[in-house]
């Protein structure tokens, strides 16, 4: 006897038989029970709902994202006008005053002590004058004497007194 | 038999939707069957078993009328089957069990091949037992479309002309995989065989 025929011939001897605990009526109840459920008309309306309703939420979604944005564009759009005209307001009321708040003020300042800053300018600008421009030294020296001499006698007694 | 399955499918697609549980009477322990030589568990077999049950259910409107319900529903089972194979990516642990109910495995699995054999003397039974086991791990070690083959024609008695629909094949191929499985259950057995445990 060959293998095939041997193992024929055992397996005609042990039967194959379902497991203990098979129930056939209950296996038959479980799938006839998915077979009606795929005919349920509860389920269809329920599904067709289901994706009848996303396209409403996705609308209203939109709908108030727009609000918002729209909203938002309008407030910013008053307040800008808003900040314009009161610059331009202010502008005019800066005009009517004739006032100039980005040139400084030069009449505020002391003009005795604007004019000793130009008399010693003066006088530097004349000690930086080069020696060989006057006729001689002897007068160029004379000239500077004077000058000091001058100068001392502009500066108040208080600031020269520390010199002396 | 055919005529009334047809009849049958005809009832159940004019909308006598309770008529299908006559195919679900007939077919369930075969497909139970044919699903746990596959799955080797008794929970994924009645779930794949009842799946295609239900697919056959969905898809009975493309059932042609010239072909036997019996193959063109154990080719779902098979597909099935492979499917849930494939996703476990495990092997079973038992394909074929012998002895009673008593000795299944701790791990739940019930057995497949029943040989409760109470004419059989000790020394038998236990050969049988033993012959069960090798079976077992040699049938798990077979390729996918050998092992299909072999549970199909051998274990499960379908001919040759009806293997090969089932299989999606021609007759030659499904030949040449029974030969194959053959040789190899024949090679894994040797020794068992040669030291005369099979009686």
């Amino acid at each position: 006897m060959n293998f095939v025929d041997w193992f024929r011939a055992w397996l005609l001897a042990h039967p194959l038989k379902p497991p203990a605990e098979h129930d056939a009526a209950c296996y038959t109840i479980e799938v006839m029970q998915r077979v009606r459920a795929l005919h349920q008309p509860a389920t269809r309306p329920a599904a067709i709902l289901h994706w009848l309703s996303w396209p409403q939420l996705s609308f209203a979604a939109a709908v108030a994202t727009m609000a918002v944005v729209l909203v938002t564009m309008v407030s910013l759009r008053h307040r800008t006008f808003q900040l314009a005209r009161a610059v331009v307001q202010d502008a005019r009321v800066i005009e009517a005053l004739d006032e100039s708040p980005l040139e400084p003020s030069t009449q505020e300042q002391d003009p005795e002590l604007l004019a000793r800053e130009a008399a010693f300018v003066d006088a530097l600008q004349l000690a930086e004058v080069q020696p060989g421009a006057s006729s001689s030294d002897e007068q160029w020296l004379e000239e500077t004497v004077q000058l000091l001499e001058q100068l001392d006698e502009d500066v108040p007694p208080d600031s020269s007194g520390s010199a002396s | 038999m055919v005529d009334s399955d047809v009849a049958t499918i005809q009832a159940v697609l004019r909308g006598e939707i309770d008529r299908y549980a006559v195919l679900v009477n007939k077919y369930q322990q075969p497909a139970l069957r044919l699903a746990f030589s596959f799955l080797g568990n008794y929970e994924d077999a009645k779930d794949a078993s009842q799946d295609a049950f239900v697919r056959a259910y969905q898809a009975l409107g493309r059932f042609r009328r010239d072909a036997k319900f019996s193959t063109w529903f154990y080719r779902i089972v098979v597909n099935i089957c492979k499917d849930a194979w494939k996703r476990r990516a495990r092997r079973p642990h038992i394909v074929a069990q012998v002895g009673a109910v008593q000795c299944a495995t701790p791990d739940g699995v019930t057995m497949f091949i029943d040989v409760d054999d109470p004419a059989a003397g000790p020394r038998e039974q236990l050969a049988n037992r033993e012959l069960g086991r090798r079976l077992s791990d040699a049938i798990g070690l077979l390729p996918m479309k050998q092992r299909t083959a072999f549970l199909l024609h051998h274990v499960h008695g379908l001919p040759l002309d009806e293997v090969a629909p089932v299989m999606g094949c021609r007759t030659g191929t499904v030949k040449s995989h029974l030969f194959r499985a053959t040789e190899r259950l024949r090679v894994s057995l040797a020794p068992w065989i040669a030291q005369g445990g099979h009686g």
